[in-house]
C-alpha cells in the first residue's frame, strides 16, 4: 500500500518519532510511505527525524495534492498541539483519512485552530456539545481552569473523529466517548516506540539546592521528563521527597524538558525551602535525553488530570528498564501492576513517598521492576506490530468508508437544519438508517 | 422532457393529492413529455421519526430526469438541479396546526427541535427550487407567514371536469371526500340535527380509519338522524361522485383550514352552490358568500340555516350554482396552461 502520513516531523516531536518508526517498518514490509510535514510555519524549518523517504510540507498545496493522488491510505497523527499539528487540520476536512489520536483532550489544538475561525469554531462547539458549553468555552482565565472546565465536557475528540475515516488510539481509558460519537472503525493499538542509544556525552543543566550544577550526582536520581506543566505534579514529587528525611538525604530530582522561566523559579524556590536537591536540565537533544534516562534510578511519570492516549515518556523509561512511578489514572492505569508503581491521584504525595523510600531501600527490587517493565514494553510497544495492524486497519477503514460517508452526509444535513446533540432522540433518527450498515 | 412528479404517500390512502399527482402525470404525457409519479412513503407518527424520513428523501439522487415537480412534504425535499415545487401542503402540524393545538409534535425542547428542523429543511427546499407555486391563497399565505417566502398561486384544474356536467336537484346536501376529523363531517351532522326535517344529507367517501367511520355512524344514531342521512363510507368511483354532485341541491365542504377544496371546484363546475365555513382555508377562496354559496361561522346553527336555505329555496340555489360555475370557468384553469406554467 501507499501510505501518506500527515505528521509533525521535527526531531523534538515524539509523535514524529512514532511516524519514523512505523514508517520504517512499513517500508521494510514493502509498503510505500510519504510524509507531509504538519508543523506551523515557525517550526517548519527545524531539523526533522530521518524518515528516509519523500517529504513535503503541508503548505505546498500542489505537492500535497500530487502525493495524495497516489495514496491508498492517508494517516493523520493528531496530538494536542496546534503548532505541531496545524497541517493536519488544514487538510483533514478535504482529504479525510485515518486519525491516530495521541491525546484524549484536544483543547489546545482546537483553540489554536479556532483563533482565526471564531464563527466556525462556535458552530462546532454548539454542534458537538450544545450552546451552554459553547458560550463558556473561551471564557476561562487560565490554562488550568480551562482544562479542568473542558476536559470532560468538551475534549474536542469528537470534532476530529468526525472528520476521520477511522480512528486509531493507543489506550482504552477514554475511548467510550469516541465510540459513542463516531460511527466508523476504532481500534486500540499500543503506541510504537523504541529506545534510542544514549550518547556518551554528559548531560548539562542548571541546578538549585544542594545538588549543585553537575549532572553527576550521589544518591538516588529521580527523573521526570517532558514539558514541565502543572499536570506533571512536580510539586508533589518535591513535597514527597522534602517531607521524608531519608529521601531528602538520598534523592535528587532531575527535570529534563522544556520549562518556562517562571515555573523554573517557582519550583527552584520550593525545592530550596524543602531542602530537596533539584536539577533542572531544560530541553535537551535526543541523545542527552537518552543518557538522562539511562542514568536515572527511578523515573516519575505522574499526570493528573490525564489527557493523553499514551505517554511516550513512560514507555521510553520502561524500554530502558527503569522503575517507573505513575499516577493510577488514564493510560497509566492500563500498565501492568507488576511493571510499574502506581500512586493514587488523591494521595500522590504519601503514596509517592512510600514508593520512593521502598525503591531507595531495595535496589534489587528496583532492578527487578525495571527488568519486567523492559520485557513487557519491548513486546507491547513494537513498531513492527504497529505497522502490521495499521496496514490491516487501513484496509478495514477503506471498506467501511461508504458507511462513514453516508453517516457524515446525514449528520451534516441534520445539523444544517438546526438539529443539536441535545434535542432529537438519536435512536429514533439512526434506527432507519441502519439500512446502510453492512450485513 | 423526462418529468418526474414526486409526491409523498401514506400506503392505502388515496385522496385529492394523489388524484392531482396522477392527473398531472397524465397531462404531462398528453403534452408530449415522458412522465412518471414517484411516491415516497411517509409516516408522521411518532413525530420524532419524521427527521429520519426527511433525511432519506434528501439522500435520493435523481438521475436521468430532466425536471422534477414535487408536491408534498417531505417529498419536495428531494434534490434535483431543476426542481419546481407545487406545494399542496407542508407538514402543517409543525406550523399552523401546531399553533392551533392540533399537532402530534410535542411541546418542549424535542418539539422545538423537530419544528426547527422541518422549517429549515422546508426553507432550503423552497430556496433551491427554480419555481415555487402553491395550490391556493391559503397555502401561499402560510408560506409567507411561517417561511417568509413568496409563492405564486397555481390553482389545480379539475381532473375530470366533463363528469361534473350538472343536473336537476334531488334536494339533498352532498358532502364528498375523505372522512376524518379534520374534514369535520361531524359538524354537518350536528347542523343537520338543528335543520328542518326536510333537509337531507349525503356523506360519501373513504374513512381514513375505522375510528373515523365509527364516530360518524355513532353520531347519526345518537342524533337520531338515520332517516335523513345517507352514509356511504367507501372509496367511490369518480362517476359515482359526479352523479351525487350533479343531483345535489348544494355541496358542503367544511374542513379545518384545508389548502384546497376539490369538492368546491367540482360543485362549481356542476353549477352547484357550496356551503363552507370561515376557517376552512382554501375552500373559502373559491366561494363568495350569497353569490356562489354560503360562507358561515363554523357552528351547527349557522350551517343548519345555510343547509335549510339550499334545500328550501331552489331559486337561490340555482342562482348561486350558476354564478359558481361562471366564476370557476372564468378563472380559465386548464391542464395545458398548468403544465406549461410548471415547465416554464
Amino acid at each position: 500500500m501507499n501510505f501518506l502520513f500527515f505528521t509533525p516531523a521535527a526531531s523534538s516531536s515524539a509523535i514524529g518519532r512514532v511516524t519514523q518508526l512505523v514508517g520504517t517498518e512499513l517500508m521494510a514490509s514493502g509498503h510505500t510511505v510519504t510524509i507531509v510535514r504538519t508543523e506551523d510555519y515557525a517550526l517548519l524549518g527545524t531539523p526533522p527525524h530521518q524518515f528516509r523517504t519523500k517529504m513535503v510540507c503541508w503548505d505546498d498545496t500542489d505537492g500535497v495534492f500530487r502525493v495524495a493522488r497516489d495514496a491508498d491510505a492517508v494517516v493523520y497523527q493528531i496530538g494536542d498541539s496546534f503548532p505541531f499539528h496545524r497541517g493536519c487540520l488544514e487538510w483533514l476536512p478535504s482529504l479525510p483519512g485515518i486519525v491516530c489520536l495521541h491525546d484524549y483532550f484536544l483543547g489546545d489544538l482546537f483553540r489554536g485552530w479556532a483563533g482565526a475561525r471564531w464563527t466556525v469554531a462556535q458552530a462546532i462547539l454548539q454542534s458537538c456539545y450544545g450552546e451552554e458549553v459553547a458560550a463558556s468555552y473561551f471564557a476561562y482565565d487560565n490554562p488550568e481552569d480551562y482544562i479542568e472546565g473542558t476536559r470532560e465536557k468538551a475534549p474536542m475528540t469528537e470534532w476530529v473523529a468526525a472528520m476521520a475515516t477511522g480512528v486509531i488510539t493507543h489506550s482504552s481509558w477514554d475511548i467510550q466517548r469516541v465510540l459513542r460519537s463516531y460511527p466508523g472503525p476504532v481500534e486500540v493499538i499500543p503506541l510504537a516506540y523504541d529506545k534510542p542509544k544514549a550518547s556518551p556525552a554528559t548531560g548539562s543543566g542548571s541546578a538549585s539546592g544542594p545538588a549543585g550544577r553537575s549532572a553527576k550526582v550521589d544518591g538516588m536520581l529521580i527523573l521526570s521528563i517532558g514539558r514541565i506543566n502543572a499536570n506533571k505534579r512536580i510539586d508533589s514529587v518535591l513535597r514527597a521527597i522534602g517531607t521524608s528525611p531519608h529521601l531528602r538525604n538520598t534523592a535528587i530530582l532531575r527535570l529534563v524538558g522544556h520549562i518556562e522561566s517562571n515555573v523554573q523559579a517557582r519550583l527552584s524556590a520550593l525545592a530550596h525551602s524543602l531542602g530537596v536537591r533539584l536539577l533542572i536540565s531544560g530541553e535537551v537533544d535526543d541523545a542527552t535525553l537518552a543518557q538522562a534516562i539511562e542514568r536515572a534510578d527511578v523515573v516519575c511519570c505522574l499526570r493528573f488530570p490525564p489527557l493523553e492516549a499514551a505517554s511516550a515518556s513512560a514507555i521510553e523509561a520502561m524500554l530502558y528498564g527503569k522503575p517507573v512511578i505513575v499516577t493510577d489514572t488514564g493510560f497509566y492505569r492500563e500498565l501492568p501492576d507488576d511493571c510499574v508503581c502506581k500512586v493514587r491521584p488523591d494521595h500522590d504525595i504519601g503514596d509517592l513517598q512510600e514508593k520512593l523510600v521502598f525503591l531507595s531501600q531495595h535496589p534489587a527490587e528496583r532492578s527487578a521492576l525495571g527488568c519486567r517493565a523492559a520485557q513487557w514494553a519491548t513486546a507491547t510497544f513494537s513498531p513492527r506490530l504497529y505497522a502490521v495492524r495499521l496496514a490491516d486497519f487501513a484496509l478495514r477503514a477503506a471498506r467501511t468508508q461508504p458507511v462513514i460517508e453516508a453517516s457524515r452526509f446525514f449528520s451534516n444535513l441534520l445539523v444544517s437544519w438546526g438539529a443539536t446533540s441535545e434535542g432529537l432522540p438519536m435512536q429514533d433518527t439512526i434506527a432507519p438508517l441502519r439500512i446502510f450498515e453492512q450485513s | 422532457m423526462k418529468v418526474l412528479v414526486v409526491n409523498s404517500m401514506a400506503p392505502f390512502v388515496w385522496g385529492g393529492a394523489e388524484e392531482l399527482a396522477a392527473n398531472l402525470e397524465k397531462n404531462l404525457i398528453a403534452a408530449g413529455h415522458e412522465a412518471e409519479v414517484l411516491r415516497i412513503p411517509f409516516r408522521w407518527e411518532p413525530a420524532s421519526r419524521i427527521p429520519s424520513q426527511m433525511l432519506m428523501v434528501r439522500g435520493f439522487e435523481m438521475l436521468n430526469v430532466d425536471r422534477v415537480i414535487a408536491l408534498k412534504f417531505p417529498a419536495y425535499l428531494i434534490r434535483h438541479p431543476h426542481k419546481t415545487l407545487w406545494v399542496l401542503h407542508q407538514y402543517r402540524q409543525a406550523y399552523d396546526l401546531y399553533d392551533a393545538g392540533q399537532s402530534n409534535v410535542p411541546e418542549g425542547p424535542l418539539g422545538q427541535e423537530i419544528r426547527r428542523v422541518i422549517r429549515n429543511a422546508d426553507n432550503e427546499a423552497f430556496g433551491e427550487s427554480r419555481d415555487l407555486f402553491t395550490i391556493s391563497k391559503t397555502t401561499q399565505q402560510r408560506l409567507a407567514r411561517y417561511n417568509d417566502v413568496n409563492a405564486e398561486v397555481l390553482v389545480p384544474p379539475l381532473n375530470d371536469a366533463e363528469l361534473f356536467s350538472g343536473g336537476p336537484s334531488e334536494g339533498y346536501v352532498f358532502a364528498g371526500g375523505r372522512i376524518n376529523s379534520m374534514k369535520r363531517q361531524q359538524l354537518l351532522l350536528e347542523a343537520l340535527a338543528l335543520a328542518p326535517p326536510h333537509v337531507r344529507l349525503v356523506i360519501a367517501g373513504p374513512p381514513d380509519t375505522s375510528e373515523d367511520a365509527l364516530r360518524l355512524t355513532q353520531l347519526v344514531e345518537t342524533l337520531e338522524l338515520g332517516d335523513r342521512v345517507k352514509l356511504d363510507l367507501r372509496f367511490l368511483a369518480r362517476t359515482e361522485v359526479a352523479q351525487m354532485v350533479n343531483h345535489a341541491a348544494a355541496c358542503a365542504c367544511v374542513p379545518y383550514n384545508e389548502d384546497f377544496g376539490y369538492v368546491a371546484a367540482e360543485a362549481a363546475a356542476a353549477g352547484k352552490p357550496v356551503i363552507t365555513v370561515h376557517d376552512s382555508g382554501g375552500v373559502v377562496d373559491l366561494v363568495r358568500h350569497l353569490e356562489t354559496g354560503w360562507v358561515v361561522a363554523p357552528e351547527p346553527q349557522a350551517l343548519a340555516d345555510a343547509m335549510a336555505t339550499a334545500c328550501l329555496d331552489a331559486t337561490a340555489a340555482v342562482k348561486y350554482g350558476a354564478a359558481a360555475r361562471d366564476h370557476w370557468f372564468g378563472m380559465g384553469i386548464t391542464w395545458p396552461k398548468t403544465v406549461e406554467k410548471l415547465l416554464a
